[in-house]
């Protein structure tokens, strides 16, 4: 693999982006049909964090709302080209920029 | 002589392993049963809800004379989507494949399958896979899908990207599945470790030089090979998530950590950013994405309205309660028809036997011990066969994640989860297909607590309990309110006193036994497929085979046990062993209201609930008669009468047998799927003080209330 340094990282391994100007939301707030950006990624516990990391929840990575359970709970992302869903609970950590 | 002298010199040698490792739903099972037929085994590994697939594949003649083999053995590892996690499914897959778990060889060759479709998320597993410097092959499966989607793979650029041989298993699966046992037997006759684990170490100085030391100190103290720990092992260590083996280590992680995050990097997220961003420069290289995906083809159009109504607020919800009233009503009612079947054959076997032998003690055994416990195991299959048919059909054509989708908010309420919903409606039926069914929940405490109350939900064997006695103690023409009868009330009430017992006792087991543990929801949702009629019947066929093999003995052993009892010494009932019990039993008994009659019924229904009946009956000395239930119900009637058995001991009978764990089966099967007796012992003894509690406590309320 040809990177020489972390900036060429297509996912950033920052602990998180430090870019103040953007605003930033939680994941578990946003509506069916939105898009967005991860930028950081926090969880209740390190197991749950550990999971979302390694389906695809990474900083860096872009999402789309795809829909919302019936009973309004959990809800369905797609990322890296599949769909993923979790609880709002479990999407409350995870901040991200709508684009 | 000669090739008879060299068939058995092969066998003699250890037949080598090669051990199929994916995500789950990435076509991994399909390989499996393609490349093994039926000739696979299904286990559990010891002591833990793991189950261990294995099977044989026959080597063609060039290829047995090439290695000296007749076969290879294929070991399914469980689908996961890493090696580094803490779940149990994951940490088994990771000890088989490192070689470090005890009585499993470690595999010569590791399949990785992946879904060509969803080509990045499965080449993490991949990655990690190839880390472990063993021979890995990739597999890759769903071609169509993929190409549907406009998703071009280009194989030979995959493989020189990962440093390893790609196989495409494509619609012509028989050449896939050629090229692919060659390419096994290729990397058999000469291993090649793969050399080029992934340089995503390399990108940082700091992370890599930390995570080589821990390695290096770590594998003196676990049973790990270095190269795995500085991997896999360090990303975990780092990120504080597996205690360091000794304090020395552990003043260092504080240290490296501290320096990692001043360098802003975070020790956490190391392993998935470096890796997915591997991925993104290796899936760059190899594939080709057409404009087709930007134009999807009506076909695709079609499949996602639907996928949109499954899950749509109002359609989603009616679509739902519709195929679980068909698969309700298929076990519930549909599966009488073969389980009749099965009784009048073994009742036709067993007159046969009974005129064509002298009466005598083997008569007995045979016709009363031997051929009811067959029939008491055989009775069991057209349930489990139709369940786990529908969740075939279901889980392969990807509608089972969408309804663990919709009902997940609805099971949360008692701390369980959506995954847990199609093993609980199940369990009305019968417990034993509804605790197979667990195995779909990957959380290891979601799964637990499912499965201990499952045999709360009132299944169908208590029902012939509940209208005997409902017949013989509710008056028929009793209305409550005017408009409901009071009989289909109290038939209605124990239902509903068995799914509050349940949340009840989720509530408690997740307050107590499983507070803390993670429940994780974090589920892919399965694109919608056609079902595969082939996979889904293998798997009806290996429950069934489960089912016999783990409950089948068991069950057998109870029924001629309690045969004995039954009739030893010979003579009256009440002389037997059964009856000493009983009388006996009594002191324990009397509070509830029971007399001994009841006692001898309830010890006879341990093996199973609906031998109250005939048990009862006997006690009263009735006629073996096919219509013995609504004789049975007027000799209750006339034993009501004469004041020995009272309304109140009928409904606090009604309540032990919601709660009461009288079904061996359950508990066979329990043992099966926890992977030890510790589980079904702790069912047996929750629910006995939980049924004995509840009746005393009716007892004296209907005491109380003058009844």
């Amino acid at each position: 693999m040809q990177l020489d340094s972390m900036s060429e990282y297509k996912y950033a391994v920052k602990v998180s982006d430090d870019d103040a100007s953007t605003i930033k939301v939680s994941l578990s707030e946003l509506k069916p049909g939105m898009r967005c950006i991860v930028r950081s990624v926090t969880a209740s516990s390190p197991d749950l964090k550990h999971k979302l990391l390694t389906m695809g929840i990474i900083i860096g990575a872009e999402l789309k709302i795809t829909s919302i359970a019936p009973l309004g709970d959990p809800l369905t992302v797609t990322t890296l080209g599949y769909s993923l869903s979790l609880r709002k609970s479990e999407a409350i950590g995870v901040l991200v920029t709508q684009i | 002589m000669s090739s008879v002298a060299s068939s058995v010199k092969s066998n003699s040698a250890r037949t080598p392993r090669i051990a199929l490792a994916g995500n789950p739903n990435s076509g991994k099972t399909t390989l499996f049963n393609a490349l093994t037929g039926l000739r696979h085994k299904v286990a559990n590994y010891p002591g833990v809800t793991v189950e261990r697939k294995s099977g044989t594949v026959t080597l063609g003649e060039l290829d047995q004379e090439k290695l000296g083999h007749e076969k290879i053995e294929i070991i399914d590892l469980p689908g996961i989507y890493s090696l580094s996690g803490q779940a149990d499914d994951e940490r088994i897959s990771t000890a088989l494949l490192l070689g470090e778990m005890h009585g499993e060889t470690r595999p010569e060759i590791i399949v990785a399958v992946v879904d060509a479709s969803n080509l990045e998320r499965n080449l993490y597993l991949t990655t990690q896979l190839i880390d472990l410097g063993r021979s890995v092959i990739v597999a890759l499966t769903m071609n169509d899908t993929a190409r549907d989607r406009g998703i071009a793979v280009r194989t030979e650029l995959l493989a020189s990207a990962l440093g390893v041989p790609v196989v495409s298993i494509g619609a012509k699966k028989k050449k896939g599945l050629d090229v692919l046992v060659s390419e096994i037997t290729k990397a058999l006759a000469h291993p090649i470790n793969s050399t080029k684990q992934f340089t995503w170490l390399p990108v940082c100085a700091a992370y890599r030089d930390a995570a080589e030391e821990l390695g290096t100190l770590e594998s003196k103290h676990r049973n790990f090979p270095e190269g795995f720990a500085t991997l896999l092992l360090g990303t975990r260590l780092l990120a504080e998530e597996i205690p360091p083996s000794t304090d020395e280590i552990r003043t260092k992680l504080t240290e490296w950590r501290a320096e990692l995050i001043k360098n802003e990097i975070d020790p956490n997220s190391f392993e998935a950013s470096a890796r997915y961003t591997f991925i993104n420069w290796v899936v760059q290289r190899s594939v080709a994405i057409s404009n087709e995906a930007n134009s999807p083809l009506l076909s695709h159009r079609i499949i996602a309205a639907i996928d949109k109504a499954l899950t749509h607020r109002v359609w989603g919800l009616v679509i739902f309660a519709c195929i679980m009233a068909v698969i309700f009503q298929a076990i519930f009612a549909w599966s009488s028809i073969p389980m009749d079947a099965i009784d009048s054959a073994l009742a036709v076997v067993g007159d046969a036997v009974a005129s064509s032998m002298e009466p005598g003690i083997l008569r007995s055994l045979l016709v009363d011990g031997i051929i009811a416990g067959v029939g008491s195991v055989l009775v069991f299959i057209p349930q489990i066969a139709i369940l786990f048919a529908f969740i075939g059909i279901l889980e392969d054509s990807g509608y089972l994640s969408r309804a663990a989708y919709i009902m997940d908010r609805v099971m949360r309420q008692v701390g369980l989860q959506g995954r847990s919903f199609i093993p609980m409606l199940s369990s009305f039926a019968c417990a034993i297909p509804g605790i197979m069914s667990t195995r779909s929940i990957p959380s290891l405490a979601d799964r637990m607590v499912t499965i201990l109350i499952a045999p709360l939900m009132s299944c169908s064997a208590r029902l012939p309990v509940y209208t005997l006695l409902i017949a013989a103690f509710i008056p028929a023409e009793s209305q409550l309110f005017g408009i409901f009868s009071l009989q289909g009330a109290v038939l209605l009430g124990l239902y509903l006193l068995g799914i509050i017992g349940a949340a009840f006792v989720a509530w408690i087991l997740k307050l107590t036994a499983f507070r803390g543990k993670p429940a994780l929801f974090v589920m892919e949702m399965p694109p919608l497929r056609r079902p595969s009629v082939r996979t889904t019947l293998i798997e009806v066929f290996d429950r069934i085979m489960i089912f016999v093999k783990s409950a089948g003995s068991v069950i057998l052993a109870c029924s001629i046990i309690l045969w004995a009892l039954a009739s030893f010494p010979e003579g009256k009932v009440s002389q037997s062993y059964a009856g000493q019990i009983g009388h006996a039993m009594e002191p324990i008994i009397k509070p509830l209201g029971w007399n001994w009659e009841v006692g001898v019924g309830i010890l006879a229904s341990f093996a199973a609930r609906e031998v109250f009946i005939s048990a009862l009956a006997t006690v009263y000395n009735l006629e073996r008669s096919d219509d013995s239930s609504s004789t049975l119900t007027t000799r209750l009637r006339e034993k009501r009468a004469a004041g020995v058995f009272t309304l109140p001991a009928a409904l606090s009978l009604l309540v032990f047998y919601v709660f009461a764990c009288q079904c061996m089966s359950t508990l066979a099967v329990c043992r099966r799927e926890t992977g030890g007796w510790r589980w079904p012992m702790f069912m047996f003894g929750y629910m006995s003080l939980l049924a004995y509690g509840t009746a005393w406590i009716t007892y004296k309320l209907a005491v109380g209330f003058g009844l």
